[in-house]
């Protein structure tokens, strides 16, 4: 009888355990949202170009920010992150180590519409599909490296329709590149992968 | 044991050791192979060619519409005998034609260009996923003359690139 229990009792503790989200520390966190295996960042190669596009879940973002902020107010801020979705696209010419805004650009004035066109119309180039909704963007921010690095990146940021506060279906990020005529970059998350990201273990964790 | 016992057994360990990796080497080569792909077909249901063209047809069918405009409005002021007007409207009229064909002709031209950008690193992870060993591209000039199916790999090669293409 207690042998039997003792089963029935484990067999319980096993369903309940297998079937709850998986809970990371902050760092096991951050390392799991920026893995290319847990498919939350998808790479687009081109004969000279890669972009990378990360989805930003809501923890991840806090993580980042609160950084080097002791008074970081967590609760205020998932509270403004509730039904959005945020995606950093970074681009980066993959023959040379200089900044793509820079890379064959013959003159300053070249340079300059470069920068005018990431800082004033890309955000025009960029939609995310979300189930059967097309979505503009409500916030866009070109993170201008001023050319110490290779990478630039544009912060991208969508709201829900709908009464949705976290994303429950197919989201896929389409950006126009008109500038480098890479044609159509797109990255698809699933909402099978975005339910299965794991919870974060302590939110008073920081990394 | 005498020494030479050992020694055949070494000699029959070498032995055999060389021919299964012989038989390792020209098996993976049969597995090597070459394909056949038709370059139209793969570029005409490439699905970002389809998106881009869409994208164009929209602004060009707009420039159209302005010369349609321009053409009633010729015909107007040639029915009202307005010549000089006319002629304005013409010379207009031909100016934007020239404009549309030359648009025409430039985007045909950047969608070509951003295809293959796209595609040629696609074929060739393609093909060395498949351990191809030569991939022909069959273009219906006659750098192909025949083929049987076993070779052409170009339905696969199209639902590979769609397929990464959509970012799956």
């Amino acid at each position: 009888m207690k042998a039997s229990k003792l089963f029935f009792v484990s067999i319980l503790l096993l369903l309940v355990t297998g079937c709850g989200k998986r809970q990371l520390n902050a760092v096991d966190y951050v390392h799991y949202v920026q893995a290319d295996k847990n498919h939350l960042k998808k790479a687009v190669k081109m004969q000279d170009m890669e972009f990378d596009i990360q989805y930003k879940p809501y923890d991840y973002i806090v993580l980042l920010e609160s950084r080097n902020d002791p008074a970081y107010d967590r609760e205020k801020r998932m509270k403004q992150l509730a039904g959005t979705a945020w995606f950093n696209i970074s681009f980066r010419k993959t023959n040379t180590e200089i900044s793509a805004l820079k890379e064959g650009a013959t003159s300053l004035n070249d340079y300059d519409q470069r920068l005018n066109y990431f800082l004033n119309y890309a955000s025009k180039d960029i939609v995310l599909i979300y189930g059967s909704d097309t979505l503009k963007p409500v916030s866009y921010l070109f993170e201008n490296n001023y050319n110490v690095g290779p990478v630039e990146t544009m912060v991208v940021g969508f709201v829900f329709p709908g009464k949705d506060t976290v994303p429950l279906k197919d989201m896929q990020i389409n950006y126009y590149d008109r500038l480098f005529h890479n044609g159509i970059i797109k990255a698809s998350f699933s909402a099978e992968t975005l339910k299965d990201i794991p919870n974060l273990l302590n939110t008073n964790n920081k990394i | 044991m005498k020494p030479t016992f050992y020694r055949s057994i070494i000699l029959s360990v070498i032995i055999s050791v060389l021919s299964s990796g012989l038989v390792y080497v020209s098996l993976n080569n049969q597995n090597r192979k070459t394909a056949v792909v038709d370059a139209v077909k793969l570029f005409n249901q490439y699905n970002m060619k389809k998106e881009l063209e869409a994208k164009e047809k929209v602004r060009l069918e707009a420039m159209s519409k302005v010369l349609d405009s321009l053409t009633n409005k010729i015909k107007l002021a040639q029915a009202s005998k307005d010549d000089q007007t006319a002629k304005s409207l013409f010379d207009r009229f031909n100016m934007l034609k020239q404009q549309l064909r030359d648009e025409y002709t430039q985007s045909n031209q950047l969608i070509n260009q951003e295809v293959w950008k796209r595609l040629n690193p696609l074929i060739e992870e393609f093909g060395k996923k498949k351990k191809l060993h030569l991939i022909i591209g069959a273009n219906g000039m006659g750098s192909v003359l025949y083929n049987d199916e076993y070779y052409d790999l170009t339905p696969e090669l199209v639902t590979y690139v769609n397929k990464q293409y959509e970012g799956q």
